[in-house]
């Protein structure tokens, strides 16, 4: 019997009226993208009393796609019918979506400061087979959330005697301020500075900063540097050093606040963010390849970047790209532990990249665009141009280190690889998982006996460069006989 | 039979997990089997968009040295007309290298695929991750009865299969196969 707090799903159910905030917001969002130069033209030049043709076209737009979004609310309804998930919206182009409940694999929960400040929460669903988030409610309130992914959770579970499991809920990795505070000082504050550069130097283009003070600020700053050079270059690098930093401190705290990571049945339920909070949840099913990753100063303190590279991941980048970050060694295996334990690499003789890795990779990378490069530099920069030279000497260094780090270790049900420059890349995939296999040879290798392998999956591609050409048969081979054997379903 | 270096370790694991134990000297052998070539004819396709990419190409220089009059002297004509054949003539070559390389065989369980000269690729596609399959013919190869067949998997990019070069009657057989082939095996695993 259903009591007076259930909600009958069954019935057509429309979205909280926040959602009519959220999409009205959403357009403004859209339509001030666009055009945002033209409301500071509009603010800034001189009073005129004559009407823009321009200014009424973008009044116009912004009213159309302002009743748009509340036509999208008022005519999106959603309901759950004969175990599916059924949704109709659209004013004039009608969209009538069906989602079996059991090809659902997995209900995402997200808060934007919007909906933290509403009270609601996004949904999507994630189904099998799926390349992208295909279906979604824009703001349900909390309560009727959780209850209408329970609902379709507990409707997958249900056993064969036809009760619900019970879902056990095991809380594997927490943030304390420790950790964020040891992610945000490991970062790449290079790359922070350099987003911040770009960032700065686009919206000046955007706001029509002149030439003219591009050139004062330069003169401003020729002029410090005569005065005392030295002082000035600290005080920038302290200025670089202190921004990025901030920078970086300030883009982990925002999306690794009050980051959990449990394990729930048939997979991990991840959530973190500040402003955005997101809940993500990974069936294991989806989980095509893991890999993890540090750059030097985390590899050293033991901070890893764990990514779950699920299906359909690479065709829609950011969006459905899993990443977790990890400050203990231990908790690579636990997390890994559900999709493959990790291979006994020390009993394992590694499969290692051949030396004519380094010779090819420096002369087609580094020898032949210097020379290509050089005499063309040497007409605008003169002596300087011979710095070029240095890039082969780069080169060789990166792909000799990489030759000798690389590490391949082949298991009865999985493959894992070691790799890195200036850091370490592991990765650990099952064979079945893949979706394809391909072996490349260039004329060069051919003459060596060796041949590059390229492992397709649904989540990204595995590259083994420069092995000898039997063991890349064998791989091949054997991956084939995995797949083709395969029993269960590789998503 | 013993088999020695990083591959014997997998007989290894096989007895920790318990599995069944697999001689890998045993395996089905991809590069063993005997291929199919492509079509000849489709060299044919390939020459003539070769020869209409270059002759755009010959047009656009043929421009740049009427409107440039440093260029108009009795040598450079030559020298940048000689460049664009020995060109042309270079990327046929290798292009007909690549062709006469060009095979494809079924097996039981997938699809196998040799491609390229200066840069050699051996594909292997099994049927039960195949996820669709396609016929494609531009106007060159309907004009010699010739079709491709695109294999898709959902693998990231790269991961697909094009056979260019098939009788066409064939392409849709081998389509027809493949799908068939691909729909049984999702459900029948071994």
């Amino acid at each position: 019997m259903m009591t007076s707090t259930e909600t009958d799903w069954t019935k057509s159910q429309r979205q909280s009226p926040a959602a009519l905030i959220i999409m009205l917001f959403k357009g403004l969002t859209e339509i001030f993208r666009f055009i945002w130069p033209l409301i500071l033209l509009m603010i800034f030049r001189k009073k005129s009393s004559n009407v823009d043709t321009y200014e009424v076209i973008a009044l116009v737009i912004s009213i159309v796609s302002l009743a748009r979004s509340g036509f999208e609310y008022f005519y999106f309804r959603f309901s759950i019918v004969n175990n599916e998930l059924v949704i109709r919206r659209g004013f004039l182009t009608k969209k009538h979506i069906t989602l079996p409940l059991e090809k659902i694999q997995a209900v995402h929960i997200e808060q934007t400061w919007l909906h933290k400040l509403l009270n609601v929460s996004r949904l999507s669903f994630d189904s099998a087979g799926s390349e992208k988030l295909e279906v979604k409610i824009d703001a349900l309130d909390k309560q009727r959330s959780a209850s209408l992914r329970k609902l379709i959770l507990g409707t997958q579970r249900v056993g064969i005697e036809g009760q619900p499991e019970a879902t056990v809920e095991e809380p594997l990795i927490t943030l304390s301020g420790n950790d964020l505070m040891k992610l945000s000082l490991s970062a790449n504050h290079l790359e922070a500075f350099l987003i911040l550069v770009a960032f700065l130097y686009s919206s000046m283009e955007s706001v029509g900063v002149s030439d003219k003070e591009y050139t004062g600020a330069i003169k401003w700053l020729n002029e410090r540097v005569q005065s005392d050079p030295s002082k000035l270059m600290v005080l920038i690098g302290l200025f670089i050093l202190l921004v990025s930093v901030a920078l970086s401190v300030i883009k982990i705290i925002l999306t690794y606040f009050e980051f959990t990571i449990t394990r729930v049945g048939n997979g991990f339920r991840i959530a973190s963010g500040l402003i955005n909070k997101k809940e993500k949840f990974v069936p294991y099913k989806k989980i095509q390849f893991i890999s993890w990753k540090a750059n030097w100063v985390r590899q050293k303190i033991g901070v890893f970047l764990l990514q779950f590279h699920a299906t359909g991941a690479d065709h829609l980048q950011q969006k459905l790209q899993v990443k977790v970050p990890i400050t203990r060694q231990e908790f690579i295996t636990s997390l890994v532990m559900d999709y493959h334990p990790l291979l006994l690499v020390k009993e394992i003789s590694p499969i290692r990249i051949s030396r004519a890795f380094i010779f090819r990779k420096t002369l087609l990378l580094g020898v032949l665009p210097a020379f290509v490069l050089l005499p063309i530099l040497y007409i605008s920069l003169g002596l300087g141009s011979f710095l070029i030279l240095a890039l082969p000497i780069l080169i060789m260094i990166n792909s000799w280190v990489f030759q000798r780090r690389f590490r391949l270790w082949t298991g009865g049900d999985a493959l894992q690889i070691k790799k890195g420059v200036f850091g370490t890349h592991e990765l650990i995939v099952k064979w079945e998982k893949v979706q394809s296999v391909h072996i490349k040879q260039s004329l060069y290798q051919l003459g060596r006996g060796l041949a590059s392998v390229q492992l397709y999956s649904a989540g990204g591609t595995i590259f083994i460069p420069y092995i000898p050409l039997m063991e890349a048969r064998m791989i091949q081979n054997y991956s084939l006989y995995k797949i083709e054997s395969a029993l269960k379903p590789w998503a | 039979m013993t088999i020695s270096g990083p591959f014997s370790t997998l007989f290894l694991l096989m007895n920790r997990f318990d599995n069944d134990p697999v001689d890998l000297a045993l395996l089905p052998k991809a590069e063993t089997i005997s291929l199919q070539p492509i079509e000849l004819s489709y060299k044919k396709v390939l020459l003539w968009s070769s020869l209409i990419g270059w002759g755009v190409m010959g047009v656009i220089a043929g421009i740049i040295i009427y409107f440039t009059p440093a260029l108009h002297s009795i040598i450079w004509v030559p020298v940048i007309a000689a460049g664009i054949i020995c060109l042309f003539l270079l990327q046929i070559w290798i292009t007909f290298k690549s062709v006469a390389r060009s095979a494809y065989a079924i097996r039981e369980r997938d699809l196998v695929y040799q491609s390229g000269w200066i840069m050699q690729r051996f594909s292997v596609c099994p049927f039960n991750r195949i996820q669709h399959c396609s016929v494609n013919a531009g106007p060159f190869e309907r004009k010699l009865n010739l079709a491709s067949l695109s294999v898709y998997t959902a693998g990231t990019e790269g991961a697909d299969i094009k056979i260019p070069g098939l009788a066409k009657e064939r392409a849709f057989e081998l389509r027809d196969f493949i799908m068939k082939k691909s729909g049984y095996d999702d459900q029948h695993g071994d």
